[in-house]
């Protein structure tokens, strides 16, 4: 019988390609992973490495059933937050979804690419197995992304400037005030108290609460460590250097216990707010630390420029000081945003059911007890989605500014 | 102009002192007032106290307290469940963050007099012991010399474990968790010869190994572990209320009075104690502050002893776990109710 190769002529066509391709292919690999002996024991160990991954990690993995995620997908987002008060919840997502599409309409002529990855991961939770409700708030987030995003691009760039700080600014203290509620239990939106809160929902207010606070807070600090004031900067080097000599979870148990024996009873903070402030309090002297390095980066001819030009003290650090640190200091502020976001899993260990906290209430219940694998790669995921698009939200910051000239990693 | 500043702070540190002393009020009255009790429960503890996918509590410890409610509100749902690590729960008792603990503690003379707490009954009468591999070959404690053992960090099972060792002269290497999740994870793994902790939570997390034929619990019981419900000191009124809802409980197992038939025993019982506790005649919940029906009302919406129990840890569930000494005393058990009189 006649076979392909066997026919006689030249290689053209379809199968003149495909050889040249792969006589490609071996001249590269010969190049590249055989070109010694010891390439060559490289090449073979890295494939042995990978293929164990993949057979011994990646592969029973996708095998696992993976049912307990959708099943307890409500618990992993907000704990415990009762059902019939979710909307609240929502509401603070689509506020999300309509000032982040407004935000980026001021990035460029076309539609920026992370916006459209946005979109693309919403168009795929649209078509994830939830609830028809989620189903129809996630189409109104898309909806309103995007209204966002042509909406802005109506405006002059200060008009656009001046809504998205206001939006953003007062998102905190609205998502606030929507989670926990203002009217008693019978009331169109009655307090949700805040041991109710869980899963992502809490890790985010935590972390967002304390990167929103401990940014100013570091700031006074730092400045406090270089006041010329003997008080304030004993006090603020006394709390800098005593609060970074102690672990977190340190800091955690000392605001859990010693908070409601300092205070009286009726002022008895909730769990959530005692940890929050031991959160902000760490991170607000890590944050001092950031800044004094930032300041002290500036070279002292800025100040007495400043002064030549009989700027005051309060004006040389707001108008030719501060602005410069920022801009330096991009890189390492979003390491330790990234660090506080993760840093607030330890909470945890205080009793708050943040998204390691679910974690371990997931696979109590007798359904799900051999399902913990699952559930910690998703909380896994989850963190890297987070952390992932607050980095490259610096890289592209950065760009803009022009801070640095290498280009900063991205996948 | 700082003078007065000073002057400024320092008055109104004191006034904020001076209006918010604590209350020395009675519990009952704060917990009727808010309009639900506070109870300090686990979030983790399969079959005991737990999170359901829609994120309500469920379990045999979240039962009692649901028991507690229906005593005081005539209603299970009006609990604001708090949860707790085994490091924080007494603090959050002594704080009054909680109205009462229900988070498997283990009844001491320590934690009794020195955290200022007052213990009930016990509702569930444990024991520690070891979980091992069955090739190992370990049959009595004595094997153990120089095995690492699993425990949880901040629990008796880590002092008893420290003294029965001791006591016997053998070495071991303690491995410490924080998180039953953590500990279950490294045990199962294989990073310890053995895992001590109390016999129930053994049973129940074993069960849902998927190798669990290959574990097996020693005969040996090691410890008392009396689980209660504890309150703070101070409020005899209140301890009472918890008292004798957990006696409620009893009473309704050892008479055979479950949320089925409460209503026909009710209105055909001639037995006196029974028609006391059921509120037919003598309102004996007035003398704890509670309505006449209180006892009726737990029994009829979250059940007796044996229900609640059955529910969630009994021979329908995984767990399957072993009532012990904890059944009546009529059958050999140490559920013990005082009259109801």
């Amino acid at each position: 019988m006649k076979t392909l190769s066997d026919e006689p002529g030249p290689k053209t066509g379809a199968r003149g390609w495909i050889s040249r391709v792969a006589g490609r292919a071996v001249f590269w690999a010969r190049t590249n992973l055989f070109g010694s002996w010891f390439d060559s024991l490289l090449t073979m160990a890295t494939l042995w490495v990978a293929a164990s991954i993949v057979s011994r990690g990646l592969l029973p993995m996708a095998a696992l059933d993976w049912s307990v995620i959708r099943d307890n997908l409500k618990l992993i987002l907000t704990g415990s937050y009762p059902e019939p008060q979710l909307w609240r919840v929502w509401i603070a997502v689509l506020y999300v979804s309509l000032f982040g599409g407004f935000s980026f309409g001021g990035a460029g002529g076309r539609m920026p690419r992370s916006l459209a990855i946005v979109a693309a991961a919403q168009c795929f939770l649209f078509l994830a197995p939830i609830s028809t409700s989620s189903k129809a708030y996630v189409a109104c987030g898309i909806a309103l992304q995007l209204a966002g995003f042509f909406s802005s691009r109506l405006l002059d760039a200060r008009a656009r400037a001046w809504i998205a700080g206001a939006a953003w600014i007062s998102f905190l203290p609205l998502s606030f005030f929507l989670a926990y509620g203002m009217t008693g239990p019978d009331g169109w939106m009655p307090v949700v108290a805040t041991n109710y809160w869980g899963g992502l929902l809490l890790t985010l207010m935590i972390s967002l609460t304390s990167i929103a606070l401990s940014f100013p807070l570091g700031l006074l600090l730092a400045l406090g460590r270089r006041s010329s004031l003997v008080l304030v900067r004993a006090a603020s080097t006394c709390f800098i250097e005593v609060v970074r000599g102690v672990p977190l979870i340190t800091i955690l148990f000392i605001a859990y216990l010693i908070i409601p024996l300092a205070l009286p009873a009726s002022l008895n903070p909730s769990v959530f707010i005692r940890a929050m402030i031991g959160v902000i309090a760490f991170h607000s002297a890590y944050m001092a630390e950031n800044f004094r390095g930032g300041l002290q980066g500036i070279p002292r001819t800025q100040y007495e420029a400043a002064a030549s030009l009989n700027l005051s003290k309060g004006k040389t650090m707001v108008f030719v000081i501060l602005p410069q640190v920022m801009k330096r200091m991009i890189p390492v502020l979003v390491s330790s945003f990234t660090g506080t976001l993760k840093d607030t899993s330890l909470i945890s260990i205080i009793g708050l059911l943040d998204m390691i906290g679910i974690s371990s209430a997931i696979v109590s219940n007798p359904e799900y007890m051999t399902s913990s694998t699952q559930v910690l790669v998703f909380m896994a995921a989850i963190y890297f989605v987070l952390c992932y698009s607050i980095s490259s939200a610096s890289y592209r910051l950065e760009a803009r500014l022009g801070v640095t000239t290498t280009k900063a990693g991205g996948l | 102009m700082k003078r007065i500043a000073w002057v400024l702070v320092l008055f109104s540190v004191l006034t904020v002192s001076v209006f918010a002393q604590p209350k020395q009020g009675s519990t009952l009255e704060a917990v009727r007032k808010r309009g639900y009790l506070i109870a300090g429960v686990n979030s983790s503890n399969a079959g005991w106290a737990y999170l359901k996918s829609n994120g309500s509590y469920e379990g045999f410890e979240i039962e009692l307290a649901k028991a507690l409610a229906t005593a005081i509100f005539n209603d299970p749902s009006k609990v604001q469940y708090r949860p707790l690590t085994s490091k924080e729960r007494f603090t959050a008792l002594q704080t009054g963050e909680i109205d009462v603990l229900i988070r498997t503690a283990t009844f001491t003379l320590t934690r009794d007099t020195d955290l200022a707490l007052n213990f009930t009954t016990p509702y569930f009468y444990d024991g520690q012991s070891f979980l091992v591999r069955k090739d190992s070959g370990v049959k009595t404690i004595d094997d153990l010399d120089g095995a690492t053992i699993a425990v949880l960090t901040g629990s008796t099972g880590e002092i008893t474990l420290s003294d029965i060792m001791a006591a016997r002269g053998l070495k071991y290497k303690p491995l410490l968790f924080e998180s039953l999740e953590e500990l279950k994870n490294a045990f199962f793994a294989g990073r310890a010869d053995a895992w001590t902790s109390d016999k129930s939570s053994l049973a129940a997390t074993a069960s849902s190994y998927p190798n669990a034929k290959d574990y097996v619990t020693l005969e040996a019981t090691v410890s008392k572990e009396p689980l209660a419900m504890a309150v703070r000191h101070g409020d005899d009124g209140w301890y009472d209320i918890v008292q004798w809802t957990l006696y409620a409980l009893f009473l309704g197992e050892e008479k055979g009075i479950t949320s089925a038939n409460v209503d026909k025993i009710k209105a055909s019982s001639k037995d006196p104690e029974i028609q006391a506790f059921l509120g037919v005649k003598d309102a004996l919940g007035q003398k704890l502050g509670l309505s006449p029906s209180w006892a009726y009302d737990v029994i009829k919406k979250v059940g007796n002893y044996e229900e609640v129990f059955n529910r969630y840890l009994g021979p329908g569930t995984i767990f399957n776990i072993t009532r012990g000494l904890s059944v009546p005393w009529t059958k050999g058990g140490l559920l013990y109710s005082p009259p109801f009189k």
